[in-house]
């Protein structure tokens, strides 16, 4: 979605256990991704989350002087796991630049593609980057000699 | 940059491993050093959509299922078999599902391939030969089309066998 509320205010009033949770940087994705969380555990809910990537990509530097309907095509390409998020953010920023007010199922349309390709970075992510660093933990327990 | 098509990649990776070992020749490859076997054809050849154009019948907006070339596809003259291998368990493809191809197969790409968008130029002189051939080629078709969807007069209730069937070779 483009904004997103500070806070949840449904359960703002009650006495809240915020717990800071941060992770920082994420292992085996490259533009040191960051995740800060503030999770209620009681209520088994995330209060706030915000990210960061703190690694200089300079897309400011390679989209100048590119036709601006190209944006999202070339900002995907930079990423094999969550080119998804970079044409998101580029497609809002068109919407934003051509003065494009997209009806609501076109939002519907952006957030089954982002859901989509969300099962996509699971399996790509999950099995085959940060998975290897499970195994080695488990296969140096039950096969040392490995 | 993005992920490799996997069966492309582990059938290279596997092919070299037969070739490292002794049990195949040396891996065919084109002057770009790709293997030939996986980009010998161009899009265009294992395009779904690539009967449309021969039909001379493109695509003006997104959400068509025809040929895409008007909207700035490049898969007639890039050398890949996405199209033909699809990108997931065979399925998917770029111009297949509606994406226009941007030749990222291509020595040059992206920048020789950009505005992204815009027709390719030399489309409009194809496709315009195209169009001229597509439509002549077009309604031939469509009178033969409703011609065999007719039910043969052979194909009756009458109690009476007959056959359609008349060779003529023997």
């Amino acid at each position: 979605m483009a904004t997103t509320p500070e806070t949840v205010p449904a359960i703002a009033q009650k006495k809240r256990n915020l717990i800071e949770m941060n992770w920082d940087a994420i292992t085996r994705i490259v533009g040191s991704l960051g995740i800060f969380a503030k999770i209620d555990f009681e209520n088994r809910e995330v209060a706030e989350c915000h990210s960061t990537s703190s690694i200089f990509r300079g897309y400011s530097i390679f989209m100048k002087g590119k036709d601006p309907r190209d944006a999202h095509f070339i900002t995907s390409r930079i990423c094999g796991i969550c080119g998804d998020n970079h044409a998101t953010c580029a497609v809002y920023a068109q919407n934003m630049a051509f003065g494009v007010k997209p009806p609501a199922l076109a939002e519907w349309i952006i957030n089954l593609g982002e859901a989509a390709e969300y099962m996509f970075d699971h399996n790509i992510f999950q099995d085959n980057l940060v998975g290897v660093d499970f195994c080695e933990q488990m296969v140096k327990e039950t096969n040392p000699g490995v | 940059m993005c992920p490799v098509q996997p069966d492309n990649f582990m059938e290279t990776v596997l092919y070299l491993l037969y070739q490292v070992a002794g049990l195949a020749p040396m891996i065919p490859l084109d002057k770009q050093l790709r293997p030939t076997w996986l980009f010998g054809k161009t899009v265009h050849e294992g395009c779904d959509r690539g009967s449309y154009y021969e039909q001379g019948d493109f695509a003006s907006e997104y959400g068509s299922s025809k040929c895409l070339v008007k909207l700035g596809c490049w898969g007639l003259v890039v050398d890949c078999n996405v199209t033909e291998r699809g990108w997931m368990r065979g399925i998917g493809g770029c111009p297949n599902v509606g994406g226009i191809c941007i030749g990222c197969t291509i020595p040059g790409f992206p920048d020789k391939f950009m505005p992204f968008m815009d027709e390719p130029p030399g489309a409009r002189v194809s496709t315009n030969t195209i169009k001229a051939y597509g439509r002549v080629i077009r309604t031939l078709r469509s009178l033969t089309n409703s011609n065999v969807n007719r039910e043969p007069k052979w194909r009756h209730s009458r109690p009476e066998l007959t056959t359609g069937y008349h060779p003529t070779t023997y």
